[in-house]
């Protein structure tokens, strides 16, 4: 039980961590956006405004998972189950499965890459971040057809 | 992979769901290896035999394995 407790403790300092780092992201982006600018064009109201939402997404998405830890922390049967689902061989083939960490870390480059792509060229950002969110979209339809046939 | 899981959970009047807690896994697992959707590993294998106090070729069926 102190083994998976102290696992749940290790998510719950990681998501922390990061909604640390999501929180300069987004004060970064709240002072670029309200900074006086020269051009008004569209794109660049679009672009801005895009970056804040990807991050204060991120910061609300840090914020669930850190209450989410916090409460199963609190009970010991759900660190339980946690740690059963987490450690769940079934689940682990499936994400080995459908393209493991490497197409989700390359999803998540390719989009980091068309934010900063978009300083630059619109076309360039807006195809890279389909791309990310087209590898996503096939990464969760593996996911769902291999947990219909495993 | 052709297994007994089924009937001998039903002789311990036990749930899916109690027995994947039993041998830590989960529901949908159990569920999976007892349509022969998924073969469990030697781990969980030995678990769930280890559970019902029976040797793992009684639990398992590996007459249909490839011999090569």
């Amino acid at each position: 039980m102190d083994k998976m407790r102290q696992e749940v403790k290790e998510k719950l300092t990681y998501w922390s961590r990061l909604c640390a780092l999501f929180v300069v992201l987004l004060s970064t982006n709240c002072v670029n956006y309200f900074r006086p600018r020269n051009s008004g064009d569209n794109y660049t109201d679009f672009f801005q405004g895009f970056q804040m939402g990807i991050a204060a997404g991120l910061l609300l998405w840090a914020i669930v998972q850190i209450m989410r830890y916090r409460k199963i922390l609190q009970d010991e049967e759900a660190v339980r189950a946690f740690y059963i689902r987490e450690h769940d061989e079934r689940a682990a083939a499936i994400w080995s499965r459908s393209g493991g960490t490497v197409l989700y870390t390359c999803a998540l480059l390719i989009i980091g890459a068309s934010l900063v792509a978009g300083y630059y060229n619109p076309a360039v950002f807006i195809t890279l971040l389909f791309c990310g969110l087209f590898l996503l979209l096939v990464k969760k339809g593996l996911i769902l057809y291999y947990r219909r046939t495993m | 992979m052709k297994t007994k899981i089924r009937e001998l959970r039903k002789a311990l009047k036990m749930s899916q769901e109690e027995l994947a807690n039993a041998v830590g896994t989960t529901r949908q697992t159990i569920t999976s290896i007892e349509v022969e959707k998924y073969t469990a590993s030697l781990v969980l294998a030995y678990k769930i035999a280890h559970y019902f106090g029976l040797p793992i070729e009684e639990v398992f069926d590996f007459s249909d394995v490839e011999e090569i």
